[in-house]
């Protein structure tokens, strides 16, 4: 039975997603990135050890290995399963207002931009794309 | 007889209805798939647009051949003290005819708080010797409480100022910390160093300036 190509798409996404999440949970491993500074204005350091850089008492990138961590779970079961993307496709949409927010806390209230985080938004938005790529090839 | 007619009648009409509803329906969450992928795209546009943002540009006429600013340029701002951000400005001048160590930190960068204990070290050497020191803390991604911690963490007893409008960092062109600035007694920029860097460099940087 050939695999669902929304399926792999997202289980893809989703393991790439998790692991720059992993890498993202060692701020000082980023920040020596020579891709951490790039100029004024993309700078990962007051995004990934600010003080927004924790909610709750939890790093950030908890919540970003944890919702990476379950979609690739999610989008690995629906290659056998591709029922179970109606529910990547609900994860997704709950990832990507948990996106909105962080962008908007980057550009408006931090005043700069983390170009790992970005790509981790990035890969979150492909998981909700390939689910729903997934979800019209089923019919 | 009739009855048969008529089913047949019905199904060559409801056969192609269906099969309308079926290509409506695959047009339709084609659609949406083109839209479920609109967050990526746009993402994917945000980061090469960010990518291709030069670095913003030190002003004008600052900077000799070597890359430095000629002369460290003049600033105000207010001092902020192991308790907290204070009324009290500090206005610094070039000209003073003292030899300057300016350090540029943010409270949440890592490089900065490893280098806490050297810069305590060259300040315990070197403020004997006439050198004066001011830090310059970044407020981008941190505020006064958070400085006014990383200066107790660190024992800095000497001048910092709170840069509020991260003004001074451009003024000075610096876009990662820390970076020190050495400066002669003539206000020239001796020295810029980025990064986290040894005590014999910072050392012989100062020592440099000294001999100026």
């Amino acid at each position: 039975m050939p695999f669902n190509r929304g399926a792999v798409g997202a289980a893809a996404s989703a393991l790439a997603g998790l692991s720059v999440s992993v890498y993202l949970l060692f701020p000082e491993q980023v920040t020596s990135s020579p891709y951490c500074t790039i100029n004024r204005f993309l700078s990962c350091g007051p995004v990934v050890t600010g003080e927004y850089s924790k909610f709750l008492g939890v790093p950030v990138a908890a919540y970003g290995v944890m919702w990476f961590a379950a979609a690739s779970a999610l989008s690995l079961l629906s290659l056998r399963g591709p029922h179970l993307l109606r529910y990547l496709t609900w994860w997704g949409a709950v990832g990507m207002a948990g996106v909105a927010y962080l962008v908007y806390l980057e550009f408006f209230v931090i005043g700069s931009v983390c170009v790992f985080c970005t790509l981790a938004h990035l890969l979150g938005a492909l998981v909700l794309g390939f689910a729903v790529l997934g979800r019209s090839e089923i019919g | 007889m009739a009855k048969r007619r008529q089913r047949r009648k019905e199904e060559g009409e409801t056969i192609p209805r269906t099969a309308k509803r079926r290509q409506r329906k695959r047009e339709g969450s084609r659609w949406v798939t083109v839209v479920a992928f609109i967050p990526a795209l746009v993402l994917v546009g945000l980061l090469a647009y960010l990518l291709s943002v030069p670095p913003a540009p030190l002003p004008s006429g600052t900077r000799t051949t070597e890359g430095l600013p000629a002369e460290a340029p003049d600033f105000k701002l207010r001092i902020i003290t192991p308790e907290g951000l204070t009324d009290k400005e500090f206005t610094f001048s070039s000209t003073s005819g003292s030899v300057v160590f300016l350090d540029f930190v943010f409270s949440w960068c890592p490089h900065c708080n490893n280098m806490g204990p050297t810069v305590k070290r060259l300040h315990e050497e070197y403020s004997g010797r006439g050198v004066v020191f001011v830090t310059v803390a970044g407020s981008s991604g941190s505020s006064p409480s958070a400085t006014a911690k990383f200066l107790r963490d660190h024992g800095v007893s000497w001048t910092a100022v709170y840069d509020e409008r991260m003004s001074v960092f451009q003024l000075y062109g610096v876009s990662g910390t820390p970076t020190y600035f050495v400066i002669d007694r003539d206000g020239r920029i001796v020295r810029e160093l980025i990064g986290e860097q040894p005590y014999e460099v910072l050392k012989a940087a100062i020592e440099e300036a000294l001999r100026a």
